[in-house]
């Protein structure tokens, strides 16, 4: 009984570190995608399309 | 869509790529949680490794994209301002991801050998390659002429780069306390569950995928950055000479 309880709470533990290594990479993907995409509009906006070649 | 999102890096193509990186990565996060069973020897650490192994893969292609635009560069014929923003682009993707390589490979460290770090020779060289690829990011940002600034740059890619098989093989040259490769080599013996290859090849697809989407948005950027820069010398230089008219 001991013995499943330390398994599973160790489980839990390894759980934990699996979420924290994806969930924290996914946080870091997505902040430096948002701020790359955010700062590509507001210096967009004072260039018009036509100097843009990928429009 | 509104105008502020059509003036910024994104189209269409963009747009469904990014769609794939998503859905890929949906069922990415799928097959590591519930399809992939857990290791006999590493349990549940062993489903960080598709993430690791991808982290590591894309910082690797970032760098070389870096090295390849950086010759470019510096050879006459071809020499553009471009090759330097795509290796600027494609160098600052790989820190991110290099640094994600470091921090997942920490985690499972710790799961499987009870430490975060160990100065260990494949460790260590990571660390000294995010070192280097830092160093070339500040170097960029060091005051100057266009031309001069991307110049050093390139010398500086290219050898950062020549690190980054040194890397590769400090598992084998220094006896690491790391794995040494199980997919990558040259004997093609690959010793590997069906289910963590398919999560590997699928999670490197995935990050490849996501790697082009980066690019194609950070470089548009950086494109933009040097359009503003330049507009803002010429209006600069338009109220100097009208000063001067006065």
């Amino acid at each position: 009984m001991m013995s499943a309880m330390i398994v599973a709470s160790v489980a839990r533990l390894n759980l934990g570190w699996l979420a924290l290594g994806y969930l924290g990479s996914i946080a870091a993907i997505v902040l430096y995608a948002r701020r790359v995409i955010s700062r590509g509009r507001d210096l967009g906006k004072d260039i018009p399309d036509a100097d843009k070649p990928w429009r | 869509m509104s105008t502020s999102e059509a003036s910024g890096t994104g189209t269409r193509g963009s747009r469904i790529l990014g769609a794939l990186v998503l859905i890929g990565g949906a069922v990415l996060l799928v097959v590591v949680g519930f399809v992939l069973p857990a290791d006999e020897v590493q349990r549940d650490a062993a489903r960080l490794l598709p993430l690791h192994v991808a982290t590591a893969w894309l910082a690797y292609v970032a760098f070389f994209g870096t090295a390849i635009a950086s010759i470019f560069y510096l050879i006459p014929r071809t020499r553009s301002l471009a090759w330097d923003r795509i290796a600027g682009a494609s160098a600052e993707i790989g820190v991110l991801f290099l640094s994600l390589l470091i921090a997942v490979g920490m985690i499972w460290g710790n799961l499987t050998w009870g430490v975060f770090w160990r100065w260990d020779p494949r460790l260590t060289t990571t660390a000294l390659l995010l070192l280097l690829f830092i160093g070339y990011l500040a170097l960029r940002n060091v005051d100057g002429a266009s031309e001069r600034r991307a110049r050093r740059s390139a010398i500086l890619g290219v050898i950062s780069f020549l690190f980054v098989p040194i890397v590769h093989k400090s598992v084998e040259w220094w006896g690491s306390l790391h794995q040494a490769p199980s997919v990558a080599k040259l004997d093609g013996d690959i010793e590997l569950d069906d289910s963590m290859l398919f999560s590997l090849f699928l999670s490197l697809v995935v990050f490849s995928l996501l790697y082009v989407w980066l690019m194609l948005h950070r470089v548009r950027l950086a494109r933009l950055e040097a359009m503003h820069d330049a507009r803002g010398l010429d209006s600069a230089i338009a109220a100097r000479t009208a000063e001067a008219v006065r």
